[in-house]
């Protein structure tokens, strides 16, 4: 059985400008251990299906439906005790912005601290003790002046990985990452993949990797899903994504985004448009209207997802590589 | 080598910082262009890359006079651009616009993007009322953009075409050179190569020359004919973008590109990575000696104590170590 399962899960907000759509069905797992990527643009719903696993969307506003089955529950079901329970302790979620996501009134030791206070009976030496041994895994120099200091006496990169020790005091078995390295400079954000990298092979924490960035994905993650206009576009292993995409807009994205091996002059092949007003979007493919591809049926009716071996699946009607017939999942072109 | 367009010489910005009490006040300065040199060919781009704090920025700022230079010189048409009164900053302004990071907070939300795009024409042209909506109209096409949108409002455009409307500004005068701090890194992916390629269309179409300043290495290779790296107020290493990627010969150059994460899954988990340690130091107490000492991995005595010049090495590139000629690592 997965870790996680998410079925069909769905995130709307009632806005003023109408109802938005945020996530659109998508359905995942995760299984143990693993690293799954979660890539897309600002506003494909890569974040807010990871906030919704976590129960940290206000409902309302939200409107949250579908299944995020978790150790036998279903998240969306669970009370709010039982879900605060979880958060933190079983799933634990880091952010992008390491300069707005820590307290700049308490010290970093009261920080630390209260996920411990909360979560378990330590004593308060003990949880000192705990908390300074993680600052030391994660190669925090002089652990004990950073653990009495305040968030701004820290660089950028020191207090992302004060943010992942904070995240891993209680031995969680998924890690939630949004962006991690996102606010951070390039030498910086290696040391940081390097770690969780380090976590995951040691601790065996599952990690959800959400990110713009196919670089970082490329280095570190198993499995791959690319998030377009609140849906799946395409999923599979970091193989299937990088070297056998099939949706059309996993290739735009491969195509349009330099990378350090490009030709120096070189012409970048750029999707044309812009990504999806998500206020505006009816049933049909949300890629259509940027698809080079695109035909009727496209801006008629959504795809469904489609497999094509394991777990490398899609939606789209018309994808840039053939497929064997016994693979059609469970809709297809026919419709 | 074509005609040289602008020359950068020692230039210098410091910022001085108060800090103490009040009686005990201590005067500090923050480093934050120290001593950086090079030239601008005209219609050819040279990237500037570093990572935050290293001073690509303020260079920027200060050779297009938005902030006040401490010292050196930026010698333009045989005068020093650093020194400009205003009458001649206003025709200098003519040859020479910028195009900034933030395509949200660089347009007046009040002002029509028609307004926005005659407004270098009024301050700085003797156009007609006639000739100006004509340029006007032009610009939009240049960029890609309806010509029917111009008495709309900034709010109504997404970032990729707000950008582009940056760069119609820019454009406006048609100058020599444009400084453009960071001009895709704010936009989705899938929209910065619509920008990268526009910015390339219009070089090649009337010769301007970009000072092109971004962190992303990637971006900069695409775009530039050289490349200057900058990094804590210097520049480390300055060379033809091809020699400078292929053959990076400053230790801070070749770590930095190993730090990028290649876009090949194979390629990218069988690298091998120069992981720096440390962080960078502080502007205001620079390190003695070579200011990359104290996180470099092959420094010696003669690096904490004597600082290195921006020199030719034997690939031709201009690099600031001692061991240019010795440090070969292939990176990509």
């Amino acid at each position: 059985m997965s870790l996680l399962e998410v079925k069909d899960l769905t995130v709307e907000f009632h806005t003023d400008e109408g109802i938005v759509r945020a996530v659109d069905k998508i359905s995942f797992s995760l299984e143990e251990g693993e690293i799954l990527g979660v890539v897309g643009e600002s506003g494909s719903g890569k974040s807010v299906s990871s906030l919704a696993v976590m129960g940290l969307l206000p409902r309302p506003p939200a409107k949250v439906s579908g299944q995020i089955n978790f150790q036998g529950k279903n998240l969306l079901e669970v009370s709010g005790r039982e879900i605060r329970a979880i958060r933190g302790k079983e799933i634990s979620m880091i952010f992008q912005d390491p300069f707005t996501s820590l307290n700049p009134y308490l010290r970093i030791s009261t920080q630390m601290m209260e996920v411990l206070e909360v979560h378990s009976q330590m004593s308060k030496a003990e949880a000192r003790r705990r908390c300074i041994e993680v600052l030391t895994q994660l190669g925090v120099p002089e652990p004990e002046i950073r653990f009495n200091s305040f968030p701004h006496q820290l660089s950028g990169g020191l207090k992302q990985r004060i943010m992942i020790a904070m995240s891993l005091l209680l031995q969680p078995k998924i890690l939630i990452a949004d962006e991690p390295t996102t606010a951070l400079d390039v030498t910086i954000q290696a040391q940081i993949l390097e770690l969780l990298k380090d976590i995951n092979k040691r601790c065996g924490t599952a990690i959800i990797m959400i990110t713009h960035d196919l670089g970082v994905v490329a280095g570190l993650c198993d499995r791959v899903q690319v998030m377009y206009g609140g849906r799946l576009a395409e999923k599979g292993t970091y193989e299937d994504i990088f070297y056998r995409p099939h949706h059309p807009y996993t290739q735009g994205l491969l195509d349009s985004i330099p990378s350090l091996e490009i030709e120096p002059g070189a012409r970048l092949r750029p999707i044309p448009g812009s990504p999806p007003d998500l206020s505006a979007l009816g049933d049909f493919c949300a890629f259509a209207p940027r698809c080079p591809r695109a035909q009727d049926i496209c801006r008629q009716k959504r795809p469904l997802q489609t497999q094509v071996e394991g777990i490398h699946g899609f939606e789209c009607y018309f994808p840039l590589r053939e497929m064997k017939e016994r693979g059609h999942g469970t809709q297809g072109q026919k419709a | 080598m074509s005609a040289e367009l602008l020359q950068v010489e020692d230039l210098k910005v410091h910022f001085p910082v108060v800090r103490g009490g009040l009686f005990k006040k201590e005067k500090k300065v923050v480093h934050a262009v120290d001593g950086v040199s090079f030239a601008m060919e005209a219609g050819k781009t040279l990237g500037l890359v570093g990572e935050s704090g290293c001073g690509k920025s303020t260079t920027g700022r200060a050779i297009t006079r938005l902030i006040k230079a401490t010292a050196g010189k930026v010698s333009f048409d045989s005068q020093n651009v650093i020194e400009f009164k205003r009458s001649q900053l206003l025709a200098f302004r003519r040859t020479c616009q910028m195009v900034f990071q933030n395509p949200y907070s660089s347009l007046d939300p009040r002002m029509t993007i028609s307004s926005i795009l005659s407004e270098p024409l009024n301050a700085l042209t003797n156009l007609s009322r006639k000739e100006k909506l004509e340029r006007v109209q032009q610009l939009m096409k240049e960029v890609n953009l309806n010509p029917k949108f111009l008495n709309r409002y900034p709010h109504e455009f997404s970032g990729g075409q707000r950008q582009r409307i940056n760069i119609a500004r820019a454009l406006s005068v048609y100058p020599k050179l444009i400084v453009a701090d960071e001009p895709v890194s704010a936009l989705d992916v899938s929209i910065q190569a619509q920008i990268i390629n526009l910015l390339q269309d219009l070089q090649a179409k009337y010769q301007m020359a970009y000072l092109f300043i971004a962190h992303d290495l990637s971006v900069v290779k695409t775009l530039s004919h050289r490349v200057a790296v900058m990094y804590l107020g210097k520049i480390v290493e300055l060379g033809d973008t091809r020699t400078l990627y292929g053959d990076p010969r400053h230790p801070y150059t070749q770590a930095l590109m190993s730090a990028v994460p290649l876009h090949d899954p194979e390629k990218e988990r069988k690298r091998k990575r120069i992981v720096l340690t440390g962080e960078i130091p502080s502007p205001i107490n620079l390190p003695k000696g070579c200011r990359f000492h104290p996180r470099c991995p092959i420094a010696t005595d003669r690096c904490r104590v004597e600082e290195p010049a921006l020199k030719k090495a034997n690939n031709g590139s201009f690099v600031a170590c001692h061991y240019a000629d010795e440090n070969k690592n292939k990176i990509i």
